[in-house]
């Protein structure tokens, strides 16, 4: 069993696969779906590599592209092609977009688009046999975790968690969380800025684990940083807007390049270059953009119309880009005074996601307004890595259960063995049972062991048109149970030897289980009647 | 000019032999000029599953589809291949192409194939040699499929690693000897109506707890009464108090829908034993040839166990012994009840119950003989 952790972002997506020798995650690569991130934090600091999986469904006539084949083919303002679908799902947004393939809502988009990168992916995951743990919002964790529950229904996943990513990203960067440590969570994506302050409280039992105490967000994000480029560039080499709109998303991912390269340490300067066509003939357009320069490092921007060299600090300068970033900041943490009483003495931690934390110009706005607080070493997986990781605490978070043949039904039972909430490790002796042969001759008896998942499901009771005619609907918390058996493919098994003789063998076979440090339930048996132990402290699953 | 000829001369290819090889050379490198002139020329490999294998990566897909639109052959195909050839498939599989999502999805196991899938499924298996799969075939499928696949594994001679398996192997080809078991007709289709009522049952009671359609079942009318059996089918075990709830019910075509779904399975008769013709008509044939093993429960055994000693006689009578030994090595499942101590009023302390001395190895059982 592996764990898997899937980070459903506005912009891009993010699967990732726990290495527990290594004690890293790994983000998956899905070859043509997914595109490679790769960056450093400082100049001689060694390449990471981060797999990034634009969050764009297309649905053609007869296919159906995903990620950056969406991007490849040019088909991302394409109007088949749906995209912010996570934020459309956390508003409740339920508009239809019609397509070759009939009318789509952002929540089916979303789960086809899931579901397709876990299909693409099962030569590397299983949904049978991994633990899954998707990150939600904290702000829209119940709307969310609803979908999320259906889809992992749907796709059949058998181990299902969720987990809010603000205590995800915090966890993918701090090993240790203390109770009511304060954190600022920076989300810088490609559209939208988040800040929120979270206290988190890691001995919840509930998934949600992050109290949000104040939230402010802005559309604002790295795909400004490129349009402001491609704008300069465009101004700056006199194309039309016929022109512009040849060039069609070309332009912006030329731009969006070289805002990367402008990010990395060691690269003061990086040429944006596009081949135009001007009445028939070819031209070729180039700025070499530096990322600072005397001017803009002084607070102050100098406009130029030089078609050779442009400078990004400048340009954002100008564009007051760093104001809302400031604004949100602020009025995040203005909320959480108001809400909560925080103090900015009191934050423990400010961490960063999203890949426009990384620009130099936002990295250095976070490092002197929180001098020594901050993290921003994994801003394109520290949600993943957390998720993937978990929170870890001795206490288990499911009910569990083993099976057992009722001879008075002549059918199949489960019995409770430890219940959620119990810590662990447990005394070598928790839980005690007798394990009986079910019929005369029998020479196995295998130790079957299940979780029982509540599956609470929150369905639309009823719908009622009010005095003033407006719609008033009421909905209501259904609580299945479903067991999901942990050992199917591996079971454990009680030999008897000699065989089984049901009037004989009520109370040969005495186990004792007990949940060891790496939450394992060992079991060990003995056979009374041939005198020995059968099995002996034996690991049978990893709960 | 050399290229001009040995080109000519491929495109003339008439032996089935030559134009298998060059299909696979054209599955070994699908962009080159073997796959080209594959295209060109509609050349295919004799066998079906490569012909699949080589439709896909070639690009040809309608042609794909036509061969194998259930990714049964393509599947095996991919478990056989080599790590690039498997990245092939993947890049193909992964192209977008809405009918190809489906190679992704949950396989379809065996137990839940049509005679035809299941016919080219083993045939597949003993062309490659795959025993351990066909075994696994054995272990899984009614015996009725069973059987004729227990033949091809004593020819085979072929055994499982695992002392258990092996057991249970070599005992059924023992039982087996040259027994010809009958073969049993195709059930013939109750009503259309009968069939939407089993239906509806599946699909309005999905949901609906175990308890609560046991209790609607005594009192409820023959429709719902069958809608109420197709919902419990896999919910309730064969042998099980409800299975002979259902078995006994007083609508014939209640107790019918029981044995139609498979929750009633008398596996000790020879034919169904029930007083109204159309049930004895109706109901599958030979139920120990169409009992699924993973439907095995203790209850089944002992029915067995218990039944007179005319049933083992015959063939139906060797059937059986082999269907007992095949639901005894799925049957694993305990009884499993909490120890309570008592504490008496001298007692001190608990003494643990495991002495955590000299542990002995797990020891596989003597092998037995089905026919003892």
């Amino acid at each position: 069993m592996a764990r898997i952790a899937v980070d459903f972002g506005t912009s891009n997506t993010v699967i990732a696969r726990w290495n527990p020798e290594q004690g890293k995650a790994r983000s998956l690569e899905v070859p043509a779906i997914s595109k490679p991130v790769r960056y450093r934090l400082r100049a001689d600091a060694d390449v990471k590599t981060v797999h990034l999986i634009p969050s764009l469904i297309h649905y053609g006539e007869s296919e159906t592209l995903v990620g950056q084949q969406v991007v490849d083919q040019g088909l991302i303002d394409h109007r088949h092609t749906v995209r912010w679908i996570k934020r459309s799902i956390a508003l409740g947004a339920g508009k239809h977009k019609r397509t070759p393939q009939g009318p789509k809502t952002p929540s089916e988009a979303g789960r086809e688009l899931l579901a397709i990168l876990l299909t693409y992916l099962l030569d590397e995951v299983s949904v049978t046999d991994d633990e899954f743990t998707f990150t939600a919002p904290v702000e829209a964790f119940e709307d969310f975790q609803d979908w999320l529950q259906r889809f992992a229904e749907e796709v059949g996943i058998q181990r299902f968690r969720r987990l809010d990513e603000a205590t995800a990203c915090i966890l993918g960067y701090e090993q240790a969380i203390r109770k009511n440590d304060r954190f600022v969570v920076f989300d810088f994506g490609c559209g939208t800025l988040d800040v929120s302050a979270v206290r988190i409280d890691p001995e919840t039992t509930n998934e949600r684990k992050a109290i949000q105490l104040g939230q402010a967000g802005y559309d604002v994000g790295g795909l400004d940083v490129d349009v402001a480029l491609s704008e300069d560039f465009c101004r700056r080499h006199g194309l039309t807007d016929a022109q512009q709109r040849q060039l069609g998303p070309t332009l912006l991912i030329a731009a969006e390049e070289v805002k990367i390269r402008l990010s990395r340490p060691e690269v003061e300067s990086a040429e944006f270059s596009m081949a135009v066509d001007t009445d028939g003939k070819s031209a070729h357009h180039r700025t070499l953009y530096g990322r600072r320069c005397e001017n803009c490092r002084d607070g102050k921007t100098k406009s130029s119309e030089d078609r050779s060299r442009g400078c990004l600090g400048c340009l954002l300068l100008g564009r007051e880009f760093l104001r809302p970033v400031r604004e949100t900041v602020d009025r995040a943490l203005e909320n959480a005074a108001m809400k909560a009483g925080l103090r900015r003495s009191e934050i423990t931690r400010v961490v960063a996601t999203g890949g426009t934390s990384l620009m130099p110009m936002v990295r250095r706005y976070l490092s002197d307004t929180f001098p020594q607080k901050v993290s921003f070493e994994s801003p394109f997986d520290a949600v993943v890595r957390g998720a993937c990781q978990g929170l870890v605490v001795p206490l288990l978070s499911h009910d569990y259960a083993i099976e057992s043949f009722s001879s008075a039904t002549r059918e199949y039972e489960f019995k409770s063995l430890l219940a959620a909430g119990t810590e662990y490790p447990t005394a070598r002796n928790a839980v005690r049972f007798w394990a009986r042969g079910s019929y005369d001759g029998m020479t196995r008896i295998g130790i079957k062991i299940f979780e029982v998942s509540r599956m609470q499901r929150r369905s639309l009771h009823r719908a009622l048109v009010d005095a003033t005619g407006a719609l008033e609907t009421t909905s209501r918390v259904a609580t299945n149970f479903d067991y999901i058996c942990l050992n199917l493919h591996n079971p454990t098994f009680i030999v008897a030897d000699p065989a089984i003789r049901v009037d004989r063998d009520a109370t040969r076979f005495p186990c004792a289980f007990w949940v060891d440090e790496q939450r394992r339930l060992r079991v060990s048996v003995r056979d009374e009647l041939a005198g020995r132990i059968v099995l002996d402290d034996h690991p049978v699953v990893r709960l | 000019m050399i290229a001009k000829v040995a080109h000519g001369a491929l495109r003339a290819l008439e032996s089935p032999y030559a134009i298998d090889q060059l299909c696979e050379e054209a599955i070994a490198q699908p962009s080159g000029n073997a796959a080209q002139l594959c295209r060109e020329v509609g050349c295919r490999p004799q066998d079906d599953e490569r012909a699949a294998l080589f439709f896909l990566v070639t690009r040809q897909l309608d042609s794909y589809f036509e061969a194998d639109f259930e990714f049964q052959s393509l599947r095996l195909e991919y478990d056989r291949a080599n790590k690039e050839l498997r990245q092939e498939i993947l890049r193909v599989v992964r192209s977008g192409d809405r009918r190809l999502l489906g190679f992704f999805a949950r396989r379809k196991p065996l137990s839940e194939c049509t005679r035809e899938e299941v016919d080219a499924a083993v045939r597949s298996f003993v062309k490659h040699q795959d025993w351990p799969r066909l075994f696994q075939a054995f272990v899984d499928l009614p015996l009725k499929y069973g059987l004729p696949i227990l033949h091809q594994l004593k020819k085979s001679g072929w055994e499982p690693p695992e002392p258990d398996a092996r057991s249970l192997l070599r005992g059924a080809v023992r039982a087996l000897g040259d027994l010809i078991p009958p073969t049993p007709k195709e059930t013939p289709a109750a009503s259309p109506l009968f069939d939407s009522w089993l239906t509806s049952g599946r699909e309005e009671h999905a949901d609906t707890p175990v308890e609560t359609l046991l209790e609607r079942l005594p009192q409820c009318a023959p429709p719902e009464g069958v809608a109420l059996v197709a919902a419990l089918a896999g919910r309730v075990s064969p042998g099980s108090e409800a299975a002979q709830s259902i078995a006994e019910h007083r609508h014939w075509l209640v107790r019918l829908a029981g044995l139609t779904v498979g929750i009633v399975v008398p596996v000790d008769l020879n034919e169904i034993d029930d007083d109204v013709d159309w049930v004895r008509r109706l109901a599958p044939e030979y139920p120990a040839l169409q009992i699924p093993p993973r439907h095995a429960t203790p209850a089944l055994l002992e029915s067995l166990a218990t039944a007179p000693d005319s049933i083992w006689s015959g063939s139906l009578g060797t059937t059986r012994k082999i269907l007992q030994a095949l639901l005894a090595y799925r049957t694993t499942a305990g009884t499993f009840e909490e120890i309570v101590v008592e504490v008496g009023a001298e007692d001190g302390e608990f003494v643990p119950i495991i002495a955590s001395s000299s542990a002995s190895n797990a020891t596989a059982p003597e092998e037995r003989d089905i026919n003892d």
